[in-house]
């Protein structure tokens, strides 16, 4: 109402300023080439800030679960007017048709993907035998038995995602609901592309009949079974000396989406934005997070061990990790705290301080 | 607070639009205690988030969200499931922590900084500013506390300080703006001894949309540790402080800010930059019409030094009593056919010549229609005469209003009394200026009356003689 709050003559005056974008523009516009960047580092194997064994896993995760869909997709089909369809465009279409329509994944889903990938990888570098978790036996003498539940299905969710890296069969597509939604919905594209490529022509039976079977799936997702929000169940149904009890266990057995969640319990942050900055580029920001669950320092060197084949390489040379572990120790309570205070300011309050900075 | 049994799931119903139908306690006081309405849309920011993801994609969610209720933070696992003409939600573990927890050397970092205990007891409002929350069983305030649905103004009188730096009605000005607002001063309507000062803020729902105000109600004398203790405003403050400088200070201490109050809401209320809800245009206009009020009372406290000086005097010159009566019905012409009511004034060419001043013989006049036509019934009829007799002049008022119990004539024209008056009508120093001002000028005020038979009032002045 007031000419003041007009947010178009705000921009306007905003690029008055030497013509310099704004903070919110070159955010998007960032992030907008980094997704662009990660998919074609997934399509062409493009360097950035993949490592191979990321790539590899992402596109695992990604085949798996595009196999999971169309499966699913061709099943509701069935009786139908394209009940011929899926077979008549081969198992896996999907999964193929992508690799030249990278672009149809949308940077939420394959952040997520990456996240999934990341957490699925160190597990597969560093199994456990359930017999021999220190996580089941810390908490077993405890007598909880909504954490062993919580934490029997977290493993069983999470055993689904490091099978056999076989690209033509079906993951169970275990993801949070938007992302969940997003793929079904990409799928159902890609299968009507195929049926248009087949019959020379769009048929509007196909496509109603593909966008019914899509939302019949949608409608019976539960995300609350994905390793995700089991993770968090876990993390929730524990006392929180319990939590900073089982945080280095967490990291020690390489369950990083336990370790999340349970850091997320303690400290309100998201459960993802604490993965991204695990598996992000800054060590100040691992720093951090295991200040904040008072991780001593010998963890702190394995994690960081841990953690290399996903942030880089390099990061688990020797010289590296007793670099990485000299800094932490100078990262005390004050600066964790400091940390985490900051990213718990509203995003708005976040930009116009990094103006601040810039300016 | 109330929480669930033990693994017992809360569940809710709500329609397609979002919109609560059915909530079973605990969501419901959660739901209340942000300020909803109990069959509107999820007022819990957090909740309401997840319900519009599950509308917009059509998808059932279960994840965990965390919401803030009076001192504590409630942690929930929730379901929602869409279904054929809404959503099932269901609460399937709710966890209720105070304080959050922090870990090690941050929580005590934490407590240092942030957590100091806060003096006082809460209190929330909605939009109408009825009570929704109140936390007073802790302080031990040793007085009713308010009742849920409750007006804040009903609970409270609040008082205008006269102060050069900060606003004679902070809550007032607040609403208007939208702000937050401190050191509102207030009476306990039960115990008008019990002095509180009031500090709050606005809460805003998702689309940013006003819904309420919350903050905390601190007993006079009451405060912080360390901090220093305030103390209640001096006994009959407003006159305590009169002294040489009341004018400017009236001038720049309430003129100022309530004339912002009033152009703020009128611009509002007339919806000059745009329409809006009709029950926030009507509350715009209601401030609109507490700040007017709030300026009458400035101009009668500046009256009310005046008349209470020492040797107070006014100079004297002849004066039409009939001629003044027909000038104060002009001015009250527009009020009083909002309401339908006729005044009726002495034909002209009829004179009253009295002994007395222009100005204040207008005032007094004025303020004996205005009573009336406050007092006197939609569509009738405020009769005005004037009659000259034995070296006397008068003026009568006379209206069909419920009339006054003789026990009351003399109580009438004290200081502060508003008999039968409430909110925004009158300050309750009319009739006490008025008499001071006709005595000043030789001459009285008075009244006859019972109930049911309406009132006269009449002015008596000196006849004016070469």
């Amino acid at each position: 109402m007031m000419g003041g709050d007009d947010p178009v003559q705000q921009r306007h005056d905003g690029e008055g300023d030497g013509g310099r974008l704004s903070i919110g523009l070159s955010r998007r516009l960032l992030a907008d080439m980094r997704h662009d960047a990660d998919l074609a580092r997934l399509a062409e194997g493009g360097s950035g800030r993949w490592t191979d064994a990321l790539l590899a896993e992402t596109r695992f995760h990604l085949a798996g679960l595009m196999n999971a869909v169309e499966l699913a997709i061709g099943l509701e089909l069935a009786d139908g007017p394209a009940e011929a369809l899926p077979a008549q465009l081969g198992a896996g279409y999907a999964r193929q048709a992508i690799e030249t329509k990278f672009a149809l994944l949308s940077p939420e889903l394959l952040g997520h993907l990456r996240r999934r990938a990341a957490v699925s990888l160190l597990l597969r570098h560093n199994q456990v035998p359930a017999a021999q978790s220190s996580l089941t036996l810390s908490a077993d003498q405890g007598g909880n038995n909504r954490y062993l539940d919580a934490l029997a299905a977290l493993t069983m969710a999470e055993r689904n995602w490091h099978g056999p890296m076989l690209l033509d069969a079906p993951m169970r597509p275990d993801l949070p609901a938007e992302h969940y939604h997003d793929l079904v919905w990409t799928v159902a594209a890609l299968l009507v592309g195929g049926g248009e490529r087949l019959m020379g022509e769009a048929d509007p039976a196909l496509v109603a009949a593909l966008a019914r079977a899509a939302e019949t799936l949608i409608a019976r997702h539960d995300e609350g079974q994905g390793a995700f929000a089991l993770a968090q169940r876990c993390a929730r149904s524990l006392p929180s000396d319990m939590r900073f009890a089982l945080a280095p266990a967490a990291l020690g057995e390489a369950r990083l989406l336990l370790f999340a969640a349970l850091v997320e319990c303690e400290a309100g942050l998201a459960l993802e934005d604490i993965l991204d900055a695990l598996l992000g580029e800054r060590d100040a920001d691992r720093h951090a997070l295991l200040r904040l669950m008072e991780i001593e320092d010998a963890v702190a060197f394995r994690t960081a061990e841990l953690l290399a084949p996903v942030t880089d390489p390099a990061r688990g040379e020797d010289a590296q990790l007793a670099e990485f572990v000299e800094s932490y120790r100078a990262y005390d309570a004050s600066h964790a705290m400091h940390w985490l205070v900051e990213r718990m300011n509203p995003r708005a309050l976040a930009d116009k301080l990094a103006l601040l900075e810039r300016s | 607070m109330s929480a669930p049994l033990s693994g017992e799931p809360v569940r809710a119903r709500l329609d397609a639009d979002g919109r609560i139908i059915a909530a079973e306690e605990p969501l419901a006081r959660l739901q209340a205690d942000a300020g909803g309405d109990p069959h509107g849309l999820i007022a819990v920011p957090s909740l309401a988030a997840l319900v519009r993801l599950a509308a917009r994609l059509h998808i059932p969610i279960s994840r965990a969200v965390r919401a803030a209720q009076g001192d504590a933070d409630i942690s929930m696992w929730v379901q929602i499931r869409p279904e054929e003409s809404g959503f099932a939600l269901s609460i399937v573990d709710w966890q209720v922590s105070t304080p959050r927890q922090w870990p090690g050397e941050l929580g005590s970092l934490l407590s240092r900084g942030f957590r100091q205990p806060e003096p006082g007891w809460p209190w929330q409002v909605d939009m109408q500013l009825r009570f929704r929350q109140v936390d007073a069983g802790h302080a031990a305030i040793n007085h009713e506390p308010p009742r849920e649905g409750e007006p804040l103004t009903a609970y409270f009188r609040l008082d205008a300080v006269i102060d050069e730096d900060v606003s004679p009605m902070p809550l007032v000005e607040a609403l208007a703006l939208r702000l937050p607002f401190k050191d509102q001063h207030a009476r306990l309507r039960v115990d008008e001894a019990i002095h509180y000062r009031i500090s709050g803020e606005p809460l805003f729902d998702e689309q940013g949309a006003l819904m309420g105000y919350r903050g905390r109600a601190v007993r006079f004398g009451e405060s912080r540790v360390g901090e220093k203790a305030s103390t209640p405003p001096p006994k009959a403050e407003i006159f305590e402080m009169f002294g040489p400088g009341l004018g400017r200070r009236v001038d720049q201490a309430l003129r100022q800010p309530i004339g912002r109050i009033i152009a703020n809401a009128g611009t509002i209320s007339e919806q000059r930059q745009g329409s809006l809800r009709e029950d926030y245009v009507n509350y715009a206009a209601d401030i609109a019409v507490a700040g007017r009020h709030l300026l009458e009372i400035v101009d009668d406290l500046a009256d009310l030094q005046a008349v209470e000086r020492p040797g107070f005097t006014v100079a004297k010159e002849e004066i039409d009593l009939a001629d003044l009566a027909r000038r104060a019905a002009g001015l009250l012409h527009v009020r009083a056919k909002e309401r339908g009511i006729r005044i009726q004034t002495p034909p002209l060419g009829e004179v009253a010549p009295a002994r007395g001043n222009y100005r204040r013989t207008l005032q007094i006049l004025c303020n004996l229609m205005a009573n009336a036509v406050r007092h006197t019934p939609r569509d009738s009829t405020i009769w005005v005469r004037v009659d000259v007799e034995k070296g006397r002049a008068r003026a009568i008022v006379a209206d069909q209003g419920g009339g006054i119990d003789p026990s009351d004539h003399e109580r009438i024209f004290e200081r502060f009394e508003r008999l039968g008056l409430s909110g925004s009508q009158g300050s309750g120093l009319g009739l006490y200026i008025s008499r001071k001002l006709a005595h000043a000028m030789g001459g009285e005020v008075t009244v006859d009356s019972a109930l049911g038979q309406g009132a006269r009032f009449t002015l008596d002045l000196p006849l004016w003689r070469e």
